[in-house]
């Protein structure tokens, strides 16, 4: 199947499971989290579904990683990063242990099922272990690109993997930058996002036919060009953040530090969160959940417009 | 008694398998493995549910199978089918048990697995009542539970009744001979320990009546078969999230 025909997921990790099969020191352990791609090695010695249990999960692969295995750990963002912090922080991050943590179901991905299974926050918490480095994947080239090289990661990695089809239309990945923007004519909007909302934002200004809005998809948190990030924003007389996590737990604090550092002075920047309270709300669709939170398409185009 | 529990069972597992036909998304397999044991809790008159004091004391930790409960309010007409569908409508119920629907109905928001035994004893040191928890059995694999089953060896809580569903599978797989599951340790934990077969409402109805007249804390693992009641999905991994088709679930309606 061609690759912007599959769900992001199955792309990932079938990169992972084939280089699983190739080598003999590669581990992957979850937390009772079902992956398709990944059925097929289930009861092989190296794969180790731990059960339900993260801290135990995260302390099991860190003694792996220490004894030079490479190791995957996979399940829902939430429980992974919340629940085994201290695990993560002191037992991988703190010896630097190259251990990929995948973290699936992120944003409202899972909304259905409340503010337990909303991953909102994950990214500001994971955001706070200075070693580990953060990578929101959703976009199907770059999660091609992330999990084809997964071992060229030489340090603890938090992946942040989305799920269905995630193809771009007018942006480019490369892994040079941390981030990639679309081209335009006039160079007056820049939206700024990360993950599923660089999708919405795209289907937006594509439908809206904006010829004078850029976007700029964030998706290295740490390892990005900051300086390139900065010549870019000094373009832009209108900037909008655009996020799908919390303001307090996604991204936000990261642009406006660097606004800040580089004192740039806008008289036209706003953000659109996710609102900060834990969101009772279950729907069965991802963007009808969206529309309930007034962050979907048609509120980032209302927004826009009153820039 | 046990006629009555007998006669709820049925129903309540037909106004579940409505709901799911309504488009409700509930995780089918785990629900039905729970609904004799929380039909004889409530029915039994083991635990108290009222429409204006809702259903304290009583948590459950394994908050997907809520459709059971809401099932329950709809057949005491404490929900109304009308209000239920348009809070549905609304966004207001979904696949995690939650205190806002009915308001302050339930007594626990659940979901994160692993969290209730601890809560219970928070709830059971203010109170002599009985508090009631129901977890998985995939879910006993967090720490968080054997922190709580080991304080309450230590401090000599007397009245928690915590109950392991054991379908023997979970979310992903086939779980059995689990070590922390073995009569041998749950033994030790000093607690007035039953193993029994969790569809079987006479026999549950007993224990019951034995927990409570016993002035000490109780477990009970409770010998269940994910998807109790229709064959299709009875102990099928497959069914732990998705839905059957319509076609089966009316065969048994």
């Amino acid at each position: 199947m061609k690759l912007n025909k599959k769900d992001i997921r199955d792309i990932f990790f079938d990169n992972v499971r084939k280089i699983f099969l190739k080598r003999n020191d590669f581990y992957i352990l979850t937390n009772d989290a079902d992956v398709f791609a990944l059925e097929k090695i289930k009861n092989h010695k190296r794969f180790i579904d731990v059960g339900v249990c993260e801290q135990n999960l995260i302390n099991i692969a860190s003694g792996l990683a220490r004894k030079k295995k490479k190791v995957l750990v996979y399940g829902f963002c939430n429980f992974l990063c919340h629940r085994s912090f201290e695990q993560i922080k002191i037992n991988i991050c703190s010896m630097r242990l190259p251990v990929y943590i995948v973290g699936i179901g992120p944003g409202f991905s899972f909304s259905y099922d409340g503010p337990t299974h909303h991953g909102v926050q994950d990214l500001a918490n994971m955001y706070t272990i200075p070693e580990l480095q953060i990578i929101n994947l959703s976009e199907n080239t770059l999660a091609n690109y992330c999990s084809k090289n997964i071992l060229s990661f030489k340090e603890p990695v938090y992946f942040r993997l989305d799920k269905g089809v995630m193809n771009s239309s007018n942006l480019k990945y490369n892994f040079k930058e941390g981030f990639t923007l679309t081209k335009s004519i006039k160079k007056k909007n820049l939206i700024i996002t990360s993950g599923y909302f660089a999708r919405v934002a795209e289907q937006m200004v594509h439908e809206k036919n904006l010829k004078d809005t850029c976007i700029l998809d964030l998706y290295d948190f740490k390892k990005f060009n900051k300086l390139k990030l900065v010549n870019i924003l000094k373009k832009y007389p209108k900037i909008l953040l655009y996020d799908e996590n919390t303001k307090s737990g996604g991204f936000s604090f990261i642009i406006n530090d660097i606004i800040n550092r580089s004192k740039i002075k806008y008289s036209n920047f706003k953000s659109l969160c996710s609102p900060e309270k834990q969101i009772f709300i279950y729907r069965n669709d991802r963007d009808l959940l969206l529309k309930d939170l007034k962050i979907d398409k048609y509120f980032l185009y209302k927004n826009l417009k009153k820039l | 008694m046990i006629n009555t529990i007998l006669n709820k069972s049925k129903k309540i597992k037909k106004i579940f398998l409505n709901l799911i036909l309504d488009g409700n998304k509930y995780h089918l397999g785990g629900s039905l493995s729970c609904l004799d044991f929380i039909c004889t809790v409530i029915y039994g008159r083991f635990v108290k549910i009222d429409k204006d004091k809702g259903l304290k004391n009583f948590i459950l930790s394994k908050g997907h199978a809520l459709g059971i409960l809401h099932s329950i309010l709809l057949e005491k007409k404490i929900y109304k089918k009308k209000t239920f569908s348009e809070n549905r409508n609304k966004g207001k119920i979904g696949g995690q048990l939650d205190i806002f629907n009915p308001h302050d109905f339930f007594e626990w928001n659940s979901g994160s697995l692993g969290h209730s035994v601890g809560v219970s004893i928070g709830l059971s040191l203010t109170t002599k009542q009985k508090i009631w928890t129901i977890i998985g059995d995939a879910e006993i694999d967090e720490g968080s539970i054997w922190e709580a089953l080991f304080f309450i060896k230590d401090k000599k809580i007397k009245n928690l009744v915590i109950v392991i569903d054991k379908n023997n599978v979970s979310a992903s797989k086939k779980i059995f001979n689990k070590a922390n599951l073995s009569a041998k340790i749950l033994k030790n934990l000093d607690m007035n320990y039953f193993n029994i077969n969790g569809h079987d409402i006479k026999k549950i109805f007993k224990t019951l009546q034995k927990v409570n007249s016993i002035h000490s804390s109780s477990l009970i693992i409770l010998n269940t078969i994910k998807g109790k009641g229709i064959l299709e999905i009875e102990n099928n991994i497959k069914f732990s999230h998705q839905i059957p088709s319509n076609e089966i679930l009316k065969k048994y309606i």
